[in-house]
């Protein structure tokens, strides 16, 4: 384990974190990596509690709030997808947030960007 | 005897981009990248010019080289540009220099770069806005239940 608190969740505990980032960045938008062998902590907030995903190839960090990363704001039956929809956002697109470029990135241009997945995706097929 | 002509670098690529940019020359350095234009002249024949720009701990990245014939006159314009990740390499396009069309290209990037962090910053902006919205109301919804919850509480206890 870390000392900064991310390790990988291979077992039963925080699996589905773990699975989410593992299923959709099979590529680091950051570096390009084929092999980001993603590292997973919770950190919570006063509203709400995010997931925070580490590469570890170049340490890059993505967030994305825990009802974003578990599906419950893909609709606005639940009150954090109703909030989410009524802050301006897509319901049906996971939204996250670059907290750290890493050492690949020669600029930090995506520092503090919030974008939906789909967005990073491509971005790491460009790379 | 040819002419090297090296675009400068813009204030807002230096900004940007950090470090420093270096040019060899026939695997010599010959020196560094200012704001100003670096001109240089060659003997004719072909020559192999790579530019390269540092990085963090002493590092260089963005590795780009040309090899060009170069003849008695010739007067030629480098630009280069450096990668945004720094597994990429760099990239030079070399043109015929004409001193007006240099400046129009600094000026075009300057502007470029500037346009780009402006609209980065506005993305930024707007979805900074958008999460502390979506957390506002996820705050003053958890603070209204609450209220509500404790004061059904409270009309169940008087009723009682």
């Amino acid at each position: 384990m870390s000392t900064d608190g991310f390790k990988r969740r291979d077992g039963f505990v925080a699996i589905v974190p773990q699975k989410f980032i593992d299923n959709n960045f099979k590529k680091c938008p950051m570096c390009g990596t084929t092999e980001p062998h993603w590292t997973h902590k919770s950190k919570m907030g006063w509203a709400q509690t995010r997931e925070l995903f580490k590469c570890d190839k170049c340490a890059c960090i993505m967030s994305a709030a825990t009802a974003e990363v578990a599906g419950f704001n893909k609709t606005i039956i639940t009150t954090t997808g109703l909030l989410k929809k009524l802050s301006g956002k897509k319901n049906r697109s996971t939204y996250l947030r670059v907290d750290e470029v890493g050492t690949a990135q020669v600029t930090e241009t995506h520092k503090g960007s919030e974008m939906p997945i789909e967005e990073l995706q491509a971005l790491a097929e460009d790379i | 005897m040819g002419q090297l002509v090296f675009m400068g670098r813009t204030p807002s690529e230096v900004e940007k981009f950090g470090g420093e940019v270096f040019i060899d020359i026939d695997g010599k350095n010959v020196g560094k990248l200012g704001l100003s234009e670096f001109e240089v002249s060659v003997s004719e024949g072909v020559h192999l010019v790579k530019m390269y720009k540092s990085h963090k701990y002493e590092t260089f990245i963005g590795f780009a080289e040309s090899e060009l014939k170069v003849a008695q006159g010739d007067k030629l314009l480098f630009r280069y540009s450096a990668p945004m990740v720094v597994s990429q390499p760099g990239n030079i396009i070399v043109t015929e220099y004409d001193g007006q069309v240099a400046e129009q290209y600094a000026e075009d990037r300057e502007l470029s770069i500037q346009s780009d962090a402006r609209q980065d910053s506005e993305r930024k902006a707007e979805s900074n806005r958008k999460t502390k919205n979506a957390e506002f109301s996820i705050g003053l919804f958890i603070i209204i239940s609450t209220i509500l919850i404790i004061m059904m509480q409270a009309s169940m206890m008087a009723d009682l």
